[in-house]
């Protein structure tokens, strides 16, 4: 009876190994074939390769303008992949939605096919500067008209910043008032001059204007007041399934006239999923930071478009840590990290070691030789000081999309004899809990960096009231804390965008030289779009891309 | 039993109301400040007394609870705080979705569990017994995740017979409903098998048998409308645990239903979908039981007595009187 | 001498579980004839219930073994086919069982478990005759039919066996096998239905296989007697060859009255039979009783079943009388 059982369970086993083993040739079976079609795509090898990214302004499908189509190429349609649902989608609700508001919203002036060098007028028909830099006058172009046949006016702005003060206030902190002038016109007066101002409120789709009457009609947090001007509008909205994006054919700026009819956001929770129905045609393009993702997409023989995006600096915790006070046991540890060593185990070498706190953007400086791999001279430096390596106890906290590296960076440091070195890993809201709470002793994060707000991660991180306390300068050096705020004060307050730059790499220097953090590796991100799509425009670090410039190459 | 289910009727909203009273106490004794989540990266302390006002989250506990109460009576379950937007209609939307899913899937394995588990009981340590025993511990143990995407490789990019995510008409719904059911199924399979096996060996079977009733009468009637019980109490378990419980077929197959919603909820701290999740999930787990009250009292004439009117039940009383002796 | 009803030879039952093997039932013979009530006799364990429920083919299908001959109107019901069985079980042959509180489906009312019976046997009778034909019988066992509507729960234990005595009658069988039909009532409750049994059987003139452990019954209802011990018949005869004590007896029949009181005599103590039962799968060699009985002899130990003595219709089955 027994015996009969076990043969049973013997004889089923073996039948689902065979299932099993089956279904994973299944798997395998067709992403070889078309990756032998394919062997052009992108594929980086060994640690020495160079990882060629795509810059702001250049299609990374490779198109060209002169075949570019003009006007709605009929029945062509996009979709676009996104992990999370937005049940309102008004611009200033929720700026996870920005991917959407891109399409949707127009703002004063646009950021040229993501190249933030090239900002360009779009609603505005010209902008002036006062010579003290605090007052801006745009006037609008008079033949820009809402997808629901409405006129775009002064008076849509103006309701429009009202919401973004109710809810993104960081977009007009530095505004002391907006005012209308007439139809067409519009004054926008600042606390101080401002180098960045033009990047944000003018220019992000966070801020994109919408119809003054049916926010008056529907309030500030109403879909059916979602209507905007952009290249796209929305057609329909499915709760947790889907956006249907039409193409706006009135839309007012030729340079953004978009060429696809349909483009669907797509909402796929599971990453897994999204690669299957990419694999199955039922999606055209998806983005991830995932190297194992990125792997996969390869060996599925995807033509990768890879785009810079931002580092990820390990922050100490001064305030927490007495240990971290002393600027020679920063400074020794910053030099016992392998940062190459912990890209090529963890990223295949992918992601690049960062040369400073912000990468190559804005504003970064690059390290002195206090970030430079000595291990022998960290741990002397250690033995200097006088502490003795099982005396350097930390824990670092990660986000799961971190576990490995730091992981990585654990097992160096232990392998080093700082045998009390550890990491934990929780979710991502609890970590990011204990981050705006401060209750942590090394954590990765960017604060908030971009090409066009390169001071951010100094406001959330440094100041007083910063919500994502990293930069405990003021814990580690009263004397540097004073100077940084004079250059962060400056940086605020800078006329023109050389000086503000400038003022902002004084201040990532001295906060470098500090060593308040251990350095990092370079995020990249990762498109993978149908090869039938030209017009591929992706702005780096912040990974957006504007559907209204990808058209259909039919030949 | 009308007085009865009134009665169980009427304290459903004193049952959510406790759920809902402890789930919020839950939630704020974690340590996160919910406005400090929803503030933009600088602001000053008038924005956060605004952001906080706004959300009524300046006010006293129990009053912010006795609000929260006020207005989800009145079917508006606030304002979430990491969508910005009205949690009642997103929640609404996604409970006919979780409802089918469960349905579905709660039929299937009605279909195919009872009469397999109970074929399974009738021939056990058979082979087919041995076998169907194997393959359900196997399929109980299939991550459902993996099988899953399993699925999706085989019947949507292998054979393109279904799509890989998403609601787009009947052959959506076929992979997550197997996906979903594949565990489930396993383990009613077994405990109908155990609930079947336990009746099968009762007096009354052997009785039904003596009596001349053929195999399938004495089974299918005389055992298993006593097994229908505890099968009962399970299935209703059952799909009320499905209903919030498909977290993740809900996140492989792209199905916006309540399970990765709450999810969704928990992960960001978010206060008002999770209560208005739970209040569903509550509602529906409440609802359920219920039934499955009911039910008992269809298919058990032992319990039907004590729903029965007093005079019944006096009566009933003097013959247990008497007979508690022999 | 009547007719043979049933007859049962060198039959065997084994039960394996678990690689255990039990032998319940060792080649047991015994003869039914018409209108006669045979008592089986013995401990639990012994058999009884084992013998009775192959006579219904009701045996457990994958663990239970049986060989031998149960010929019932002159056909072998071992191996029979089930459709054969099913039309011999509840017609021809019927059952009572030892416990009425679970032997009743509580789910179905009584009526319609009496009516079952009746349909499973004769699907031509209309609905108002199988009715008509219930009354009768809930008459026949003293339930008034009103009662019918009811379920098992609403019945008291004795009223419950009536139940079940009127399923078991309910298409007139000519055999009847009571399985313990009062262990489990009352004493007073008892003595009305095995009156009633009694009565019915005396009525009906179906004959009966009374399994029963209380010699008391056995005195008061019964033909013939058979000793079950181990899975054997050890004794069997009538009722007066095996209840007279002037007559010689196997050891264990006399220890079997040795441990009831007698009224005549007033005793201190009674005096049971040494030692236990032996399970079906540890039976010993030899006689099965020797380690109990006290007059156990060498020969007793060894060896296969002692020889049966027959005398006209009194067998013994020992050593004792070689």
């Amino acid at each position: 009876m027994k015996r009969k059982a076990w043969k049973l369970i013997a004889g089923c086993l073996v039948t689902v190994m065979i299932f099993a083993s089956l279904a994973g040739c299944a798997n395998k079976e067709p992403a070889q074939t078309s990756g032998d079609a394919n062997t052009d795509a992108v594929t980086p090898e060994g640690k020495d390769a160079v990882v060629e990214t795509v810059k702001g302004g250049e299609d990374a499908s490779g198109g060209t303008t002169d075949v570019e189509p003009t006007g709605i190429q009929a029945g062509t349609s996009f979709r676009f992949w996104t992990n999370y649902d937005l049940p309102v989608y008004l611009p200033w609700i929720d700026n996870r939605g920005t991917a959407l508001c891109l399409q949707v919203y127009d703002n004063l002036l646009v950021k040229y096919k993501g190249n933030s060098d090239d900002i360009r007028c779009n609603i505005a028909e010209s902008y002036t500067i006062s010579e003290d830099g605090l007052v801006y006058d745009f006037i609008l172009k008079k033949d820009v008209y809402f997808t629901n046949g409405n006129q775009v006016t002064s008076k849509d702005f103006i309701a429009t910043w009202d919401a973004v003060t109710k809810y993104q206030p960081r977009g007009v902190a530095n505004v002391k008032s907006y005012e209308a002038k007439g139809d067409y016109e519009l004054v926008v007066t600042l606390n101080a001059p401002s180098a960045s101002f033009l990047y944000e409120l003018p220019t992000q789709s966070v801020y994109g204007v919408v119809d003054h009457t049916l926010i008056e009609k529907y309030g500030m947090e109403d879909n059916r007041a979602a209507v905007g001007c952009g290249p796209y509008y929305i057609e329909s909205y499915v709760s947790g399934e889907k956006f249907v994006l039409k193409a706006n054919p009135n839309y007012h700026n030729p340079e953004r006239a978009p060429h696809i009819e349909t483009c669907e956001v797509v909402i796929i929770p599971d990453v897994n999923t999204a690669m299957l129905a990419l694999e199955n045609g039922e999606i055209d393009c998806m983005n991830t930071v995932n190297i194992e993702v990125y792997n996969t997409l390869v060996d599925m023989g995807w033509d990768i478009h890879i785009v810079e995006d931002r580092v990820n600096p390990f922050w100490l915790n001064v305030r927490q840590v007495d240990l971290f006070k002393d600027i020679r046991v920063r400074e020794a540890l910053a030099h016992m990290i392998d940062w190459q060593a912990v890209t090529d185990l963890v990223y295949d070498g992918m992601y690049p070691v960062a040369g400073s706190y912000w990468g190559d953007g804005v504003g970064s400086y690059p390290y002195s030789d206090k970030y430079t791999y000595d291990p022998q001279l960290g741990i002397k430096m250690l033995q200097d000081a006088g502490y003795k390596l099982e005396d350097i106890k930390f824990t670092i906290l990660a986000d799961p999309d971190f576990t490995d590296m730091e992981v990585a960076i654990v097992s160096q440091l232990n392998e080093l004899g700082l045998v009390n070195v550890d990491t934990v890993t929780y979710d991502g809201a609890t970590c990011y809990g204990m981050l705006k709470s401060g209750t942590y002793e090394v954590f990765p994060c960017h604060n908030g960096y971009g090409l066009e707000s390169p001071l951010t991660p100094f406001t959330m991180g440094m100041l007083e009231n910063g919500t994502q306390p990293v930069m405990f300068l003021k814990e580690a050096n009263p004397e540097a804390f004073e100077k940084a705020m004079e250059l962060y004060n400056s940086a605020n307050t800078a006329a023109t965008w050389d000086s503000y730059v400038d003022y902002v790499s004084q201040l990532t220097n001295l906060v470098q030289e500090e060593v308040l953090a251990l350095g990092g590796v370079k995020v990249m991100r990762f498109f993978a779009v149908g090869s039938k799509y030209k017009g591929v425009y992706i702005s780096p670090i912040s990974g957006y891309m504007e559907f209204n410039h990808l058209w259909v190459d039919e030949g | 039993m009308l007085k009865y289910i009134l009665k169980r009727i009427l304290i459903v909203p004193v049952l959510l109301l406790f759920v809902a009273f402890f789930v919020f106490i839950l939630l704020n004794l974690s340590e996160a400040d919910p406005v400090l989540q929803m503030m933009p990266a600088e602001y000053t302390q008038v924005e956060y007394d605004a952001m906080a006002a706004r959300f009524g989250l300046d006010k006293p506990l129990l009053v912010q609870f006795g609000n929260w109460v006020v207005n989800a009576v009145q079917g508006d379950f606030g304002i979430s705080y990491k969508t910005k937007g009205p949690v009642s209609g997103d929640v609404l939307y996604r409970i006919p979705i979780s409802w089918n899913l469960a349905l579905i899937t709660t039929l299937l394995m009605i279909v195919i569990g009872v009469p397999l588990g109970a074929l399974c009981a009738v021939k056990q340590y058979s082979t087919f017994d041995n076998i169907t025993n194997v393959l359900a511990k196997f399929m109980g143990s299939i991550p459902g995740f993996w099988l899953g995407l399993m699925l999706i490789q085989v019947f949507s990019i292998k054979l393109g017979w279904f799509p890989t995510f998403g609601m787009k008409g009947w052959r959506s719904w076929v992979l997550p409903v197997f996906t979903f059911l594949l565990p489930y199924l396993a383990n009613y399979l077994r405990q109908v098998r155990s609930a079947m096996l336990d009746c099968i060996r009762q007096d009354y079977v052997r009785t039904a048998r003596s009596k001349g009733a053929k195999e399938s009468v004495v089974i299918y009637r005389d055992a298993l409308r006593n097994a229908l019980l505890p099968i009962i109490t399970l299935t209703g378990g059952i799909f009320a645990s499905m209903i919030g419980g498909a977290v993740m077929i809900e996140k492989v197959f792209a199905f916006p239903g309540i399970g990765y919603k709450i999810l969704e909820g928990i992960n960001n701290r978010d206060m008002p979908t999770i209560l208005a999740c739970t209040m569903i999930l509550s509602l529906f787990t409440i609802g359920a039981q219920l039934v499955i009250d009911i039910s008992y009292a269809l298919v058990d004439p032992r319990i039907r007595a004590t729903f029965a009117g007093k005079k019944k039940v006096k009566k009933l009383d003097a013959v247990k009187a008497t007979g508690g002796g022999e | 001498m009547s007719e043979k009803l049933l007859e049962i030879k060198n039959f065997n039952v084994r039960y394996t579980t678990d690689k255990v093997i039990s032998r319940a039932v060792n080649h047991v013979n015994l003869t039914i004839h018409k209108g006669e009530v045979l008592g089986l006799v013995g401990e639990t364990g012994a058999g009884k219930t084992s013998t009775a429920l192959a006579i219904l083919g009701l045996l457990p299908k994958y663990t239970a073994e049986v060989d031998g001959e149960i010929i019932f109107e002159g056909e072998n019901l071992v191996g029979a086919r089930e459709k054969k069985l099913r039309a011999i079980r509840g017609k021809k042959i019927s059952m009572i069982f030892q416990d009425p509180m679970t032997s009743l489906n509580p789910v179905f009312r009584v009526g319609e478990q009496i009516a079952d019976v009746i349909k499973f046997h004769d699907n031509k009778l209309s609905h108002g005759e199988v009715a008509e034909k219930v009354d009768d019988i809930l008459k026949m066992v003293g339930i008034p039919a009103s009662r019918k509507g009811e379920y098992p729960h609403q019945f008291s234990g004795g009223m419950k066996q009536r139940v079940m005595i009127a399923i078991a009658i309910a298409c007139n069988p000519d055999l009847l096998i009571a399985d313990e039909p009062t262990t489990a009532l009352d004493v007073t409750i008892q003595a009305q239905v095995i009156k009633m049994m009694r009565s019915l059987q005396k009525e009906l003139g179906s004959s009966v296989l009374l399994i029963t452990h209380d010699l008391g019954i056995v005195a008061n209802f019964c033909d013939k007697v058979a000793i079950m011990y181990g899975g054997e018949i050890v004794e069997n005869g009538t009722l007066e060859e095996v209840f007279d004590k002037s007559r010689k007896h196997h050891p264990y029949t006399e220890g079997l009255f040795a441990s009831l009181p007698d009224i005549t005599t007033r005793t201190e103590r009674l005096t049971p039979i040494k030692g236990l039962t032996p399970h079906p799968s540890e039976l010993p060699e030899g006689c099965k009783f020797h380690p109990r009985c006290p007059y156990c002899m060498d020969v007793c130990r060894s060896g296969g079943n002692p020889p049966q003595h027959q005398n006209g219709t009194h067998m013994i089955q020992c050593h004792l009388f070689s």
